[in-house]
């Protein structure tokens, strides 16, 4: 029986184990490995040491990369997820309509980046966007521009197309809400404290590790955003919207440097885990309550 | 006084309420509106509403693109993806659940480091991988990839809701004789039914969106999903805006339809996978 079970163990685990090999750790010791050489796709990878790492501290592209990533990580984390706290705690008051406004919020979360990228790419043409429109109409038509085409407001316009869309960590929010007893609330609001006292005094504490797997999530989501960019510039006008994500991939296509999109793929690793460490750090997570 | 305050949260609230559901429903409702606007309505004014119901873009954009071909390939593509992932993570899952083995621990911690390698980091030693098992543009190759990607998470998912399962159960059903793997498949699955349609749920958004490997891992038109297609617009119908705003309502409306079906599983699947960390 008990050599029987261990069979079944065996067979039970082979499947998950043989897809961990194939789609990550293989890679990703391929992405290592392949880091510290010069691999075109047409050769085979030559060993050059830490050259790549040396030319990537070099790249002013990647400095740039680096920035806007780094940029778009903070925003996700003083904006995004704050955004979506505060629609949780409205919602949680379940004013009428608040199923309305928590199923509709959800919609750009449901269909593809690569759609909503589209759409936003509509939405700031100079010719038929309703952006310029809308200004117009509101006699703002001096502030009516190319936005993805003019290097000063492309990054903007291009972080608009997620930074709002906060509807998962609403969620996640939400239902950690729902799990906090109403007495809790009723008693203080009995002694006299106003609905934003019990939020900030009460809810917003007791919510800290959900809003800290909310930052984790939103932060690693805006490292690996790709197509939001890829679908509207590019990363241009210039650089001005090249993140580490779009560099890897624009080094893979067009010019099939391999060991330097891999060295880039690892620094994203890195900064991912990096970025998740310190969120567990600073939303103390591992602490008890 | 107090019935003052009570009306400025109450406003609060509502404008906050009006905020989301107009930042959220207004680039849907333009396209969709949009759609129906001939080309040269769009380009005269992009804000008025249709004054006709004209649907020449919708047939144009038919015509281009083979819609319906490749909302096949993305519906064979996510559907096999999420099977086997359900399958391949319950089964692993009720293993380092129940069973008692050397190298638990370890097991389950490297099937779950796999959660900090961001999917779109390695694209091109897993292209690399999918070229040298020959499954460079196939179905399968994407299928592998989806399948892999929602390791973390349905592993997570699946394993703590089998924790969480009385082991009283499975005495039972051993008592009466019922061996390993009829135990798995008559008393463990059955009642897992919801954290598996969580699973299946995160893992088929995942597939049905994706966009990078696709991109990177397909080349002709038979395995080119949904997703790529609005990229291909792009090119297509660089000036003919009516049959760009068709072709993406198009391309988004099979989602808004089941989600409009099955919003609150969609929704607590999403918190239910979140909840790593």
């Amino acid at each position: 029986m008990k050599q029987k079970n261990k069979m079944w163990i065996a067979l039970f685990l082979a499947p998950a184990l043989l897809m961990f090999l194939l789609i990550y750790l293989g890679p990703l010791v391929l992405a290592f490995v392949s880091s510290f050489t010069k691999w075109n796709g047409m050769q085979s990878m030559r060993f050059i040491g830490l050259q790549n790492y040396i030319q990537i501290v070099k790249d002013p592209v990647f400095h740039t990369a680096l920035c806007h990533t780094l940029l778009w990580a903070l925003l996700a984390v003083c904006i995004h997820v704050p955004f979506g706290v505060l629609v949780a705690l409205v919602l949680k008051r379940k004013r009428r309509g608040w199923r309305f406004a928590r199923s509709v919020f959800m919609l750009p979360n449901i269909i593809s980046r690569s759609a909503l990228a589209l759409m936003f790419l509509f939405i700031y043409k100079p010719d038929v966007g309703v952006l310029n429109t809308l200004l117009q109409g509101l006699g703002l038509g001096h502030l009516a521009r190319n936005w993805l085409v003019d290097p000063k407001t492309a990054l903007m316009s291009v972080t608009n197309i997620w930074l709002w869309y906060a509807a998962v960590i609403t969620l996640m929010v939400f239902s950690e809400l729902s799990a906090i007893p109403a007495e809790i609330e009723e008693s203080a609001r009995m002694d006299g404290a106003t609905a934003l006292q019990v939020d900030w005094y009460i809810y917003l504490p007791l919510l800290r590790r959900a809003i800290g797997t909310g930052a984790i999530v939103a932060v690693t989501a805006v490292f690996k955003e790709f197509e939001s960019i890829y679908m509207t510039t590019n990363g241009g006008p210039g650089n001005s919207t090249m993140t580490i994500s779009v560099m890897m991939v624009n080094k893979i296509v067009q010019s099939s440097q391999y060991g330097y999109a891999n060295t880039l793929g690892i620094m994203l690793l890195v900064f991912g885990i990096a970025a998740m460490l310190l969120c567990n750090k600073l939303f103390g997570m591992n602490r008890a309550d | 006084m107090k019935r003052k305050r009570y009306i400025g949260q109450k406003v609060f609230d509502y404008l906050i309420m009006a905020i989301v559901v107009m930042i959220s429903a207004f680039p849907f409702l333009w396209v969709f509106l949009s759609s129906f606007k001939t080309n040269n309505q769009i380009l005269s004014s992009s804000f008025s509403l249709p004054t006709s119901f004209y649907v020449e873009g919708y047939k144009i954009a038919m015509e281009k693109v083979n819609i319906f071909s490749r909302f096949l390939t993305s519906a064979i593509v996510a559907f096999s993806s999420t099977a086997l992932a359900v399958a391949i993570y319950a089964m692993a899952g009720y293993v380092l659940a129940r069973c008692r083995f050397f190298g638990k621990n370890l097991i389950f911690l490297l099937l779950i480091s796999s959660m900090l390698i961001p999917s779109n980091a390695m694209v091109q030693p897993v292209y690399f991988v999918i070229n040298k098992l020959g499954l460079y543009d196939t179905r399968q190759g994407l299928i592998l990839v989806y399948t892999g990607f929602g390791m973390a998470m349905s592993l997570f998912l699946l394993k703590n809701f089998f924790l969480s399962i009385p082991q009283e159960l499975e005495d039972a059903a051993c008592i009466d004789g019922a061996g390993f793997g009829r135990t798995f498949w008559h008393v463990m699955l059955p009642i897992s039914r919801s954290a598996m349609a969580s699973a299946a749920i995160l893992t088929f958004i995942f597939s049905w969106n994706e966009f990078m490997y696709a991109m990177l891992l397909t080349s002709s038109e038979r395995n080119r999903t949904l997703p790529l297609t609005i990229k291909y617009f792009t090119s297509t119908f660089s000036f003919n805006y009516s049959s760009m705003f068709a072709a993406l309502v198009l391309c988004i409306l099979p989602t808004l339809v089941v989600y409009i079906f099955l919003q609150e599983q969609i929704a607590e699947s999403m918190v239910a996978g979140s909840v790593k960390g």
